[in-house]
């Protein structure tokens, strides 16, 4: 760590000393006495950590040196050591900036100590967060936190770049599991916003009743529970992003409000009359089709097409299945790094096995069986009979539908086709029929491809 | 007591007339850097009352203001009591140009003060 480097400014030459030979009783302190205010203004560059300062310097005032070190660098920390009792004086100087004031007296000692102990706390404290920051932006790379290599992932990763760059509002839909909530992390972590604060809404969580002092904040008082004041989400996140997912449960008296914030960019607390700018990111996501919703009058229109900004669509696993393996040994090999456990393979069985379900839930359910497979698995390599799939519910919606044969057929084969990219040689191979037979429901109209 | 027919002066030169609590609050027990620190004192008090007195025979009050208080610091750390009061007066009247008539008895003061201290200084400490 770096030493906790004190400059002190102080033209009595024993009092200065005194400071000096005080504060070097503690063995991290690296102290350095300056007897003007110019000598001080001249070693800033030497960084130092905290400057304890006498108010009365014979070539300038106290406000004079507060001032430029502020304007050199505000965040040194300047503690007033001073024999001034003037109040209004002490006052001037701590709305100027000053750290603390103390006054040369017998409790001098203490009270430098006390606040050299809390300035190099908090300082300690800042880099902690500064780091923990920078780890979080490292965190949510794209890369480290979309794994793929499908030509649906990397359409989203074109787009994720385009949403960071801009402060477009980005609308995020996909199944359950298709991990919209890393997206709409990795956006802002990436983008200019990234060390302000990322706040999550889930729309779907919240009663209707407590959704607009949750979102808007609300005074105290303003209705039966309100206690105390309270900070919305939005205020919570200014500067920052909110990510409201699940905005299609939003109910529509809500909508109407939050399309009001959005237009206005302010917001004003429940019962409170005080109006707050906002410069807010929003990013939203939905498992709905909102121009669906649209259609069917639970969502207003005029919302929609504010929200929909830049639309990123996160396709489900089963549509990516080049994606299945990849993502699965991924999972496999962190979760042995997470247990310790020796490295686990997947047999050719196990690898058949994942490729041919058909995850409703997605990369989190992907994610959940082959975790349970490396804690089934009797020796180093996961067999199929380790996984375990319990949803089944894809395929009864399937049969759920009443249609005609030659309908199932069509639907079969563009399932398969979104599966395999499109690679229609594949995907005649795989279902066991002449590639012709797809390349003349194409032609005819009856398949598109995208 | 035996000094009871002492007069005023001779009171102020019997009692300690400072008092190293405060002194060794902040730098310890260490007799060398006690002896260090008094030194230093000597030395700069004694520059800052020569200055003071110019200052005040030239009649430049504000100078007198920033010098007392100056010298505040060293008088409270010393555990000078009787010049606590006396100090802070002439602070206040250099600095708010008041009671200027009666500086010169502070003035008096704080000299006989200052001298009886280093005296008393270099008998105990051995001072050159």
């Amino acid at each position: 760590m770096d030493p906790f480097r004190i400059f002190i400014v102080e033209d009595d030459k024993l009092y200065g000393e005194l400071l000096t030979f005080n504060l070097s009783l503690n063995p991290d302190y690296e102290v350095e006495l300056f007897a003007t205010g110019t000598e001080c203004i001249n070693n800033l560059f030497r960084n130092p950590s905290a400057i304890s300062l006498d108010f009365s310097l014979p070539d300038m005032s106290g406000f004079e040196v507060i001032e430029r070190i502020k304007k050199y660098n505000s965040e040194i920390p300047v503690v007033i050591v001073s024999g001034q009792e003037d109040v209004s004086t002490a006052v001037q100087l701590l709305k100027q900036g000053a750290y603390d004031y103390i006054v040369k007296d017998e409790d001098t000692k203490d009270r430098l100590w006390n606040s050299m102990k809390n300035i190099r706390e908090n300082q300690k404290l800042k880099k902690e967060i500064s780091e923990l920051k920078e780890e979080i932006v490292k965190k949510y790379e794209y890369s480290s936190i979309i794994k793929g290599n499908s030509n649906a992932i990397m359409r989203a990763f074109k787009l994720m770049e385009k949403a960071s760059n801009t402060n477009i509002t980005v609308s995020i839909s996909g199944e359950t599991g298709t991990g919209k909530e890393l997206v709409a992390k990795a956006i802002h972590y990436n983008s200019a916003r990234g060390k302000k604060p990322f706040v999550t809404v889930n729309v779907s969580a919240i009663p209707n009743d407590l959704i607009e002092s949750e979102l808007f904040g609300h005074e105290k008082g303003s209705f039966t529970g309100a206690s105390s004041r309270r900070i919305g989400k939005f205020e919570e996140a200014n500067k920052g992003t909110i990510f409201l997912d699940e905005i299609a449960e939003m109910d529509l008296n809500m909508q109407t409000k939050l399309l009001r914030v959005l237009q206005e960019k302010e917001v004003t607390r429940v019962g409170g009359n005080q109006v707050i700018k906002l410069d807010v990111r929003v990013i939203v996501a939905t498992h709905k089709n909102l121009s669906e919703e649209v259609r069917k009058g639970k969502f207003r229109e005029d919302l929609y097409y504010r929200l929909l900004g830049l639309p990123i669509e996160l396709a489900p696993l089963r549509e990516r299945s080049y994606d299945i393996l990849l993502l699965a040994k991924y999972f496999v090999d962190e979760f042995c790094k997470e247990n310790k456990m020796p490295k686990l393979i997947l047999s050719n069985a196990a690898q058949e096995k994942l490729m041919k379900y058909f995850y409703p839930g997605n990369v989190r359910e992907l994610k959940a069986i082959v975790e349970l497979a490396s804690v089934m698995a009797n020796s180093n390599v996961i067999e199929a009979e380790d996984l375990t799939f319990s949803s089944t519910k894809g395929m009864t919606d399937f049969l759920l539908e009443e249609t005609t044969l030659r309908s199932y057929i069509q639907k079969i084969i563009k399932h398969y086709l979104e599966k395999y990219d499109e690679n229609i040689i594949l995907v005649a191979q795989k279902l066991d029929i002449g590639k012709s037979t797809i390349y003349r429901m194409i032609k005819n109209g009856e398949i598109e491809l995208k | 007591m035996v000094k009871l027919n002492l007069n005023k002066n001779n009171i102020m030169e019997e009692k300690m007339h400072y008092n190293l609590s405060n002194l060794k609050n902040m730098v310890g027990d260490d007799p060398d850097v006690i002896l260090e620190f008094i030194n230093l004192f000597v030395d700069t008090s004694a520059q800052t009352l020569s200055d003071l007195n110019n200052a005040h025979n030239a009649k430049d009050y504000p100078t007198v203001g920033s010098l007392a208080h100056k010298l505040k610091s060293s008088v409270d750390l010393m555990g000078i009591e009787s010049l606590y009061d006396t100090i802070r007066i002439i602070e206040r009247s250099g600095k708010e140009q008041i009671n200027i008539p009666s500086l010169p008895d502070h003035f008096s003061k704080l000299n006989d003060v200052l001298e009886i201290v280093y005296r008393q200084m270099k008998t105990d400490f051995n001072l050159k």
